[in-house]
This record gives C-alpha cells, structure tokens and sequence, in this order.
C-alpha cells in the first residue's frame, strides 16, 4: 500500500510531542474503557495521528475509525500529567477527514442541518411530537417527550436598575428543553437579574458541528452571533453551547455557563432555596467537568436544596457526545451501558439512600440518556434548582 | 563470590556425593528419615548485621535464637519461632503462629544462597530490602523441603522489636467477630477451642485494642506443637501444579541426589 | 466487541486475531520507548478463550506474549518476531469480594485503583499501588510483582497475591496456590514478566483501611540531607507506610500540574506518611519532625485533610508524565541501592547526567533506596540516544556497585536483560533459566525477556527497533 504523506500537517508537532505515552489516560477514555483496545484510546490515537503524518503508517480503515469513534469528551486532557492538548490534535485530524471525504457523511451533515436550522427543526419537531402522539417513535430514540404546548418566554419588563443577562436559547435546547430555559430565567430573575433571550436571531452555536468535525459549517453558524460587550453577560444552560461559544468567543470573560454564574450566587440561593428531602445523582457533562472545569460548583448547588450523590467513575462520558450517538451508534450505546452500570450501582447500594433525580447540565446526555432505562427521573439542575425557589411564584415565568 | 573454605567444602562434597541428607539442628524432626548418602549441613554464624539498614546476613546453619540474640541489641528481631536454624525454617516454610495469610518468611527472606545438586553455587536476590531482578527463585526456595539445594546463606530482613506484644484469648463466641473488627492484629489463631489473639505496637494503642475487646483474657503465646512435618503439608502431589514441580525437580537435581525420602514421600522422584 | 469493522482474519481463529497494520503498531508498544513486532493480536473474555489461543498460537508455532494496560516501563510487554499478542484488558471483571475473609477474585483486566475504589465502602483496600494504578492492570502487577510508595510497609505485590488461575504454555489451565503443590509455584509465577504463561483470575488479599495516617512534606536545603534523614528515620525504627523524595526540579514540574503547595524553594522534598492506630501514628510523626530537623528541614507541613492528601499523592503518582513539560522524551530509571548509599549514589547519578550533557530529575521510592532518576531529552536531537544509553548504563553500574540491584519494581523486560550479567553468574541464571524451563520448556511465552543474550540462558534472539540495549 503506497502511503500518503501528506495527511494531518495541521497538527502540530509540539502537541505531539508532548505525549510520552505513558497510558495515564487510557481509564479516562471511554471508548478504551469499554473496549480495552488501545486502537481506541487517545494515547493510541495520538500514536496513529502522529505516524500518519510521519508517513509511518497508512491511513487505513482502522485508523479512521478509531478516529472517528473519538467522543472527544476531553475526559483524558485533566487526567494528562503531561499536559497534551489533546482537543488540538483531534480536531484537526477529524477536520480534516470530514473536509476530504464530503460525501462520506451525507447524512450526518443533513441531519445536523436539520436540527440547527430554526425552521427545519420546528418542522422536523412538529414531526416527531405527531409520531409520538401516534406512537411511532421507538422509545429509545433519544428525543425527550414532546408537548404541542410550547411553553413562552415571559420576561420581566425591562429594568435600568438591574443587571442584564442575555439567554442563549440555541436550537436544540430550545426547541426540546424550552422547559430549562423558563427555568433558568426564573433563577436569573430571582437573583435580581434582567434577562434577554437570544431567540431565532442567533439560532445555533455551531457545537455540534464543530464537535462532528464539520468546521465549515460551524464557522457559519458562529458568524450569526455577536461578541457579547464586556458590560454584559452572556449565558449558557447547555454545557456543550457553553464550551463552544467560550472559545468562539476566545478571552471573553462574559459568556458564562450557567451553573458558573449560579454559583457566584451561592450565598443568595441559600437564602432563597427551600431545603427538600429528595436524593439527586450527578451526572457531569463532560463539555462542562472536562473542557470548562466545572464540576463541584454543581455539587454544591444542588447541595443547598437536596442531598446530592455522586458517581464513582470520575466523569466518565455517556456517549451523547453531540451527534455522536447518531453516527457510531455502537461505541455510544456501548459507553452508555457502561454508565448505566455505574448509575444502576450508585442506585442500588445499599448505603446510599433513594435517588429520586439524575441531574445533568447538557441536552445532549439528557436525551441520550432518556433513551436509555433508568429507572429516574433525568432532569436538567437549574429545573431543580427553580422548583426550589422559596418564591416561586411570585417571580412570574412559571405557568 | 565465595563464602569462604567451609562452603567451598560442601561444594566439593556435594559434587561427589551420589546422595545427600541435608541436615540442620534436627530441631524439628523433619529431617529423622535418613537415607543411604552423606549428610551435609549449612555452616553457622553471622556474616554480616546492619541494623540501620534493617538486614542481617548470616549462614543458613545459624540458630534463629542466635540471630535474634544478635539482634537484641538494636532492638531488633525477625519474627518467626525460635527453633532450629534459619535454613532449617526457610526450607520448611516456618512461620510459626503468624499465619500463612502474613507469608512473613516468604517475604522477609532478601537472599538465598545455595549449592546445587551438582555441587555449583547459586543465588538469588540481593542485599536490599525491594527487588525484581530476575526470576524469582526464593519463593521458590521458602519451603523446598532441601530438594532443591542446600541453602547455604540467607539474608533477612530485620524489625523492629513492638513496644509492646501482648497474647490474649478468648472462648466467647463472639470472639472472631470481635477479632475482625481489630486493626491487623499480628496473630490471630485457633487452638484447642481458644482463640489466640497477638497485639503489637505502640503500648497505648495496645492497652486500647484490650479494652475494646470484650471477654478475652490476657495469656502467654500458646504452646501448639506446629513443627513442621512433611507429612503434616497438605499440598497436592497430583496434577498440573505437580507436574511442574517434577519438571523444576528435574531441572534442579537430574540425578535425584537431594534428600531422596522426602522426595519419594512427595512424590518428586524423577 | 466488532464495531463494524471487517478485520483481515486468519482462518482458524476467523475473527478473533486482528492482524492489521494500525493496531499491531499500537499493540508494538507500551510505556517503554521500544517498538515490538507483533503478528496479530486477540482479546479474549474467558479463561477458556485464552486457553484457546495459546493453544492456536502453539499449533501455528508462534510465540505469545499477555499484555494488560501496557504501561510497563522496561519493555515486558513489547512483542519479539511475531509474538500473538494475548491482550487481556476484556477480562476485566471483579468476580468475587469476600468482605470477611478480605479478599477478592479478579480477572487480569481489572485496574489497581479500580479494585480498590470497589472495596473503598467496605474500608478495604489492594495494597500495591504503582504510580500507574489507575491505569495498571493487576495481571501486570503480577507479572512484574509490581511496588508503589505504599509497598514500604505492605510488601510487594506477591505479599498480597493467595492464588493464581493459569494458563500455561502447554495450554493447560491450573489453580497454583498454598495447597496444589509443595513448592510455592504461585511465587515463582509472581514476577516472571508473563515468561511463564498467563494469569486468568487473580485472588487477592485486600487490606484493612489505617484509621489514622499522617502525612508529610518534608523541605530540605540539599539531596544529601534529605538522604540522610531518610536512613535516620528508618533507622530509628520507624517503618512509615511510604518514604518519597522528590527533587526540585521534578517538584517544581509537578507543582505546576497538581498545585499541592509542594515546597519550591527546596533542593529536596520528602513525602513521609505514617499509618495504623492512633497513638503509633502520633508518636511517629513527632519522630519524624524530630528526626528530619536534626537534618536540617527547611519547611514542614502536615496534610490537614483527606483532599490534602489526595492532591499530595497525585502529585507524587502523576510526576513521571509531567516531565513532558520539560522535554519531549524520558528515559526512567530503576535500580535499588543500600539506603544508606542513597546519598552518595544520587551524587553520582547527578555527575554523570553532568557528563552527558542530560538533564536528570529524581523522583523515588526513599524508603526502599529504590532510585528512580529520570533521564531529559529530545531523541530529535543528533546523537543523544547514544549519550542517554551510556547514562543509563553508568547508573546501573553505580547502583551496582554501592551494593545495589539491576530492578526495584519495574522489572527486567528488555531493558534491562543484558545488564543481567552484572549482577548474577552464569549460574544464577542458569538457575533461573531452569526455572523457566520447567513452566516454558519451548520458550514460547514472551520470548527473549529478563535472560541475558548470547548465553544457554536466554531465549534465541532479535532485539526490536528502538530499544535500549
């Protein structure tokens, strides 16, 4: 086989280089953890990626595969002593697979078309909420339960005296989980903010596209939204969106995640939260425990209101991964099932009390897990926080 | 290397020898069933001792009551029982009361030497107290029963001596449940109904340990008969596992030399 | 698991060898800088598979070699002319935990750090813990009878392994424990880098849980002192659970990743931890703070919690991979000198890095006088391989000399095969080459390891590209 030597040269070899293969990452790997093939874990990754340049070895069918079924959960860049930047030579590689072989994820790129594209998406949501009235959507199709009643924005009139905020709704999210945005706004409200929605003029971040390897697209989509003035706050409910406009928006101290900005209220929502008796796991996001660094501000949030547990498994990801789940739906059901395990034991040890709620901070794990059975209810953390606001209803936005 | 003319000698005499009868202080009886052959036993003394290295050389012919008196002044010891040599309770795996689950000897013996069956040296290990170098040949050695040479020298690690050992018994029923409750008691056995529990360390923690537990008694150390008898080692003489041994027998001693009777009985004539 | 692949099958084992070109270059490797050769590669889930292909592998006439995380460091796991490489990391159930008799049964597969976060409720825990435990698997830590920081007080590996399920180059299955043989075969196979076939389930000893530990970082002006302070506390009689010296320039590396407020402005740092009841662990300390400012400690601080703690030793665990902060590539020794030599050998091993123009770090397990220095450098650059191996050498020969071994816990493998001789006659080794036989009489579990070349000794030869020797 003659071997191209012209493959990956947007890595950069100082990335490279950094690794030195000591294989500290490999239980951080969910692919590696479910498979135990090192073909799948990011030390063999990088190797491959690095041999390929180097004309070492050929780009074979193993290889793009072991790429492709990358999640890049970025659950092994905290685990590295050595500090690889491993986002920074996945993605190019993966960039560049997608932009030489177009036709190879037609469908893919249609369907992420679809569900990033306001109009399509109420299309193709009107759609499925029909086949699931009729009951024609397969339970384990990982689309939360949808309602013909969409609920609406009600937002406080506008305040000079008051902070402002501006949601970003996004797509998705919005479209599917229009719940956790009321309930965000309620939060924000409560804690004597002045919140804006984003809405259809800003559409989508380009997260899933980008994360697909699809930086084209993505690139068109980041170009509808604008760098939010440092006078102002952008704010973000799904940890994906979150990490993605952070670095579309590259040393802007103003795009918040949500969680990141409840907690600098901390001492506020003890006040204004009731203390209940149920039981919530954490699941972490790994857009938001991995790339943001997130992870004990959830934790203690959800703590102010409920007893909080935690999963052994140091942050594993669920396989969601953005359109992961769609294109390697066997990597994604296998990492899952993984999770499920570790969920299942939490749920069933016996020192551990009820678990009433899964709680995770990203669309995506919420409705790939939905997929799957768990026998609890998974729900976004700022809806537990909102339903424990002393003052619920008086701050207006809850139907 | 070389240990000097008495080892030089065994060597010579091992070469020789068309059998051998390898021979300690008879301390334990283990070694009353004699064959035809000459009797060849490790010479005694201590070769070196470096207590703040916490490690003692000495020949395997030493008594361990000689070793520990050596010991005695660094407040020091090495805690198996005080019968016979050190080679003698190596080649026996004699732990004595500490049970087989702490593997003291085993673990606490840093170098063998030893003359083969055809009268060559050999040595395993080294004189520091972690080490992988090579093929692990004492755990090979600990328990051998002499059929695989005679342990000429033996180096040790050393500890140091508890500020306090205390035995305690106990007939209670719930004795065991209390006993696992403890944290890593140094002894725990069972002996004629009783069960014999040693506490060591530092003299509040043991006074604490005591208090803590509920209808035992303080005692001396029990006097079981647990000298090592070949025939008292249930250890299997059939399948894979012993086809091994034969093949290490084999490897070691090709002409059968060693301690011929306990090889028989053990069926590792070859 | 086939994720939609169609893999180049050989006939008989249709589907289970993998044979293309990526995944025998990654399964060439560990964390070693050597490249095998391997001829395919299997993942089997049962014993029975793994019985199965040893067995192919015979009928075939190829060699096999086990493999786990491959986070070896001396070359065990790298795969000589076209070895079937036996990856084990499928079978990775924990198939038993027995709280009351403390002890559990688990498949090779299984991670170090995982056992022990299973058993972490019932205050229960796998003693060995090599700096690589959240990776290592536990039939590597069998095969290389692996150590760790914590090994000062609980012993190696072999102190906490009751039995052995194996399969062994015949093909054979068998359980070596106290009672299926005279001789200890469960400790000779404990160690053996995988030369004397391959372990299938494990039963391990589980230790209790200290009630109390107390741990230290310990400042000192030079290495020598830190040194010497090391030999006093053991010779004071204390036998803390972990004794560890770290060097300024890895301290500072270190410091930069995990932030555990290591103390930067001195030459040498010791981690000193001391387990057990109450007042054992008291009475320790306060030696130890005795004992280390006789010698001069410049700063003292006291992990005031459990996360102290935690941060303490993922600082200490996760230095070797920090060093890529510095250079590219490392060379990581391992040899154990006298304690009392510690001193004088790190001086040495320091003049000949000076020597090579190499940068050397140490990191290491004091206690023991398990020496650990690192080697610095980029292999980009012309010629330093070769200055990088005559440094490596002249540090075994040094560590062999003031009394010291070849290994302290990374074993033989290929690194260190040919330095064999230095340490053993042609005796020891026929020795041990008789023990191999006995388990291995063809010699076809992972060839050519731990026995020197060019002697009856070791196994016919071809060194892979890329080693060191």
């Amino acid at each position: 086989m003659s071997i191209d030597h012209s493959f990956f040269q947007l890595v950069q070899e100082e990335d490279l280089n950094t690794c030195v293969n000591c294989g500290l990452c490999l239980p951080h790997c969910p692919t590696y953890r479910v498979t135990g093939e090192d073909l799948y874990s990011p030390r063999g990754r990088i190797n491959l990626i690095r041999s390929v340049k180097h004309g070492e070895l050929s780009l074979t069918k193993e290889v793009v595969h072991a790429l492709d079924t990358c999640i890049q959960c970025m659950g092994c860049e905290p685990a590295c002593p050595s500090g690889v930047q491993y986002h920074a030579i996945i993605s190019p590689a993966k960039a560049e697979m997608h932009s030489r072989w177009k036709w190879r994820d037609i469908t893919l790129r249609c369907g992420l078309y679809v569900v990033t594209h306001m109009r399509s998406l109420r299309i193709f949501t009107l759609a499925v909420l029909l086949a699931q009235k009729l009951k024609m959507v397969p339970k384990k199709m990982p689309v939360p339960a949808l309602s013909f009643r969409q609920p609406q924005f009600h937002l406080e009139d506008e305040d000079a005296s008051k902070m402002e905020v501006l949601l970003f709704t996004g797509c998705v999210m919005d479209a599917w989980y229009r719940k956790v945005h009321i309930d965000t706004i309620t939060l924000l409200e409560a804690l004597g903010y002045s919140v804006k929605v984003s809405g259809d003029e800003y559409g989508c971040c380009g997260a899933l596209h980008e994360h697909a390897g699809f930086a084209d697209s993505a690139a068109r989509m980041q170009k509808k939204i604008q760098r939010p003035q440092s006078n102002s706050m952008m704010v973000v409910n799904s940890a994906g969106c979150s990490a993605s406009l952070k670095n579309t928006f590259a040393g802007s101290r103003t795009v918040l995640d949500i969680n990141e900005l409840l907690f600098r209220h901390i001492t506020d929502l003890q006040r204004l939260l009731v203390r209940r008796t149920e039981t919530v796991l954490i699941q972490e996001p790994c857009h938001l425990r991995h790339v943001q660094g997130i992870s004990r501000e959830v934790k203690e949030l959800l703590e102010i209101a409920f007893t909080v547990a935690q999963l052994e498994d140091d942050g594993l990801c669920c396989g969601a991964g953005g359109s992961f789940s769609f294109s390697q739906p066997t990597m994604a059901q296998a990492v899952r099932d993984r999770k499920i395990e570790e969920i299942d034991r939490v749920i069933h040890s016996n020192s551990s009390k009820t678990i009433h709620y899964l709680a995770s901070a990203n669309p995506g794990c919420l409705s790939f897990l939905s997929g799957a059975s768990i026998d609890v209810e998974i729900v976004h953390p700022v809806t537990l926080l909102a339903q424990s606001l002393i003052s619920q209803n008086s701050t207006g936005g809850v139907q | 290397m070389s240990f000097g003319s008495a080892v030089d000698d065994l060597q010579r005499q091992m070469a020789i020898s068309d059998a051998v009868n390898i021979v300690g202080l008879n301390s334990t009886g283990a070694s009353t069933v004699r064959d035809e052959g000459s009797v060849l036993k490790a010479p005694s003394g201590i070769l070196s001792y470096e207590p703040d290295e916490l490690m003692i050389s000495v020949f395997a012919g030493t008594s361990i009551s000689d070793i520990n008196d050596e010991l005695q002044g660094a407040k020091q010891r090495i805690p198996i029982p005080e019968w016979g040599t050190i080679g003698g309770a190596v080649a026996t795996r004699r732990n004595g009361l500490r049970d087989s689950y702490h593997q003291t000897l085993p673990n606490n013996v840093l170098r063998c030497s030893v003359i083969a069956a055809d009268g060559s040296l050999y040595q395993s290990g080294g004189q520091v107290v972690k080490n992988v170098s090579g093929f692990d040949l004492i755990k090979l050695l600990v328990g051998s029963w002499g059929l695989l040479g005679l342990i000429v020298e033996v180096t040790m690690r050393t500890e140091p001596i508890p500020q306090v050992s205390q035995w305690v018994q106990s007939a209670a029923p719930t004795a065991i449940a209390q006993v696992s409750d403890l944290y890593r008691p140094s002894v725990v056995t069972c002996f004629e109904g009783n069960m014999y529990v040693l506490l060591e360390g530092h003299e509040k923690d043991v006074q604490q340990q005591i208090l803590q537990l509920d209808g035992f008694s303080l005692c001396e150390m029990p006097l079981t008969n647990n000298s090592p008898q070949l025939t008292n080692v249930n250890r299997s003489s059939q399948g894979v596992p012993h086809s091994i041994e034969r093949a290490i027998r084999k490897e070691f001693d090709p002409g059968n030399k060693l301690n011929k009777s306990i090889a028989s009985q053990r069926g590792l004539l070859t | 698991m086939n994720f939609g692949l169609t893999f180049e099958y050989s006939e008989e084992m249709s589907g289970v060898v993998h044979t293309n070109t990526a995944e025998l270059f990654l399964v060439g490797q560990d964390a070693s800088n050597m490249m095998g050769s391997p001829a395919g590669v299997c993942y089997p889930t049962t014993t029975a598979e793994v019985q199965e292909a040893v067995r192919w592998a015979r009928a075939k006439g190829m060699t096999f070699i086990a493999r786990g995380a491959g986070t070896g460091l001396a070359g065990g796991a790298i795969p000589t002319d076209g070895s079937l490489v036996i990856c084990l990391t499928k079978m990775n159930n924990i198939r038993s935990i027995d709280v009351h008799k403390r002890t559990a049964w688990v498949e090779p597969g299984v991670l170090n750090a995982d056992l022990s976060r299973r058993t972490a409720r019932d205050g229960l825990h796998f003693a060995p813990d090599p700096s690589s435990q959240q990776s290592c698997t536990i039939g590597g830590n069998v095969a290389n009878n692996s150590g760790g920081p914590h090994c000062l007080s609980e012993g190696v590996t072999s102190a906490h392994i009751l039995a052995l399920e194996v399969v062994l180059p015949s093909g054979d299955v068998c359980i070596l424990d106290a009672e299926s043989s005279l001789f200890d075969l469960r400790g000779a196979f404990i160690g053996s880098e995988g030369m004397f076939g391959i372990a299938t389930a494990i039963e391990v000893r589980l230790v209790q849980n200290p009630p109390h530990i107390s741990t230290m970082v310990v400042g000192f002006a030079s290495v020598h002192e830190g040194a010497m302070a090391v030999s006093a506390i053991i010779a004071h009689g204390i036998i803390p659970s972990a004794l560890e010296m770290m060097d300024a320039p890895i301290t500072r590396a270190v410091e930069e990743y995990v932030h555990a407020g290591f103390p930067l402005d001195a030459a040498a740092m010791l981690i000193v931890e001391i387990d057990g009841l109450e007042n054992s662990v008291l009475d320790g300390s306060r030696a130890v703070k005795d004992i280390v400012s006789r010698f001069g400690a410049t700063s003292f601080q006291v992990a005031q919690s459990q996360g102290e703690r935690a941060l303490i030793w993922k600082g200490r665990k996760t230095a070797f991979g920090a060093i890529a902060r510095i250079q590219p590539n490392y060379y990581l020794h391992d040899t154990v000198v006298p304690r009392k030599k510690l001193a004088e050998v790190l001086s040495q091993v320091s003049l000949i890095a000076t020597e090579e123009h190499l940068q050397v770090m140490n990191v290491f397990h004091a206690g023991d006088g398990n020496l650990h220095p690192i080697l610095m450098f980029d292999k980009r650059v012309d010629g330093v391989m070769d200055r990088v191996h005559r440094a490596g050498a002249e540090i075994v020969r040094v560590s062999l000399e003031a009394g010291g071994v070849l290994s302290g816990e990374h074993g033989i493998g290929l690194e260190k095969r040919d330095f064999m001789r230095w340490m053993f006659t042609e005796n020891d080794l026929l020795f041990q080459q008789k023990l191999r036989s006995a388990f291995d009489p063809e010699g076809i579990s992972n060839p050519h390891k731990v026995l020197p070349r060019g002697s009856g000794c070791s196994d016919m030869s071809s060194i892979p590209p890329g080693s060191w020797i």
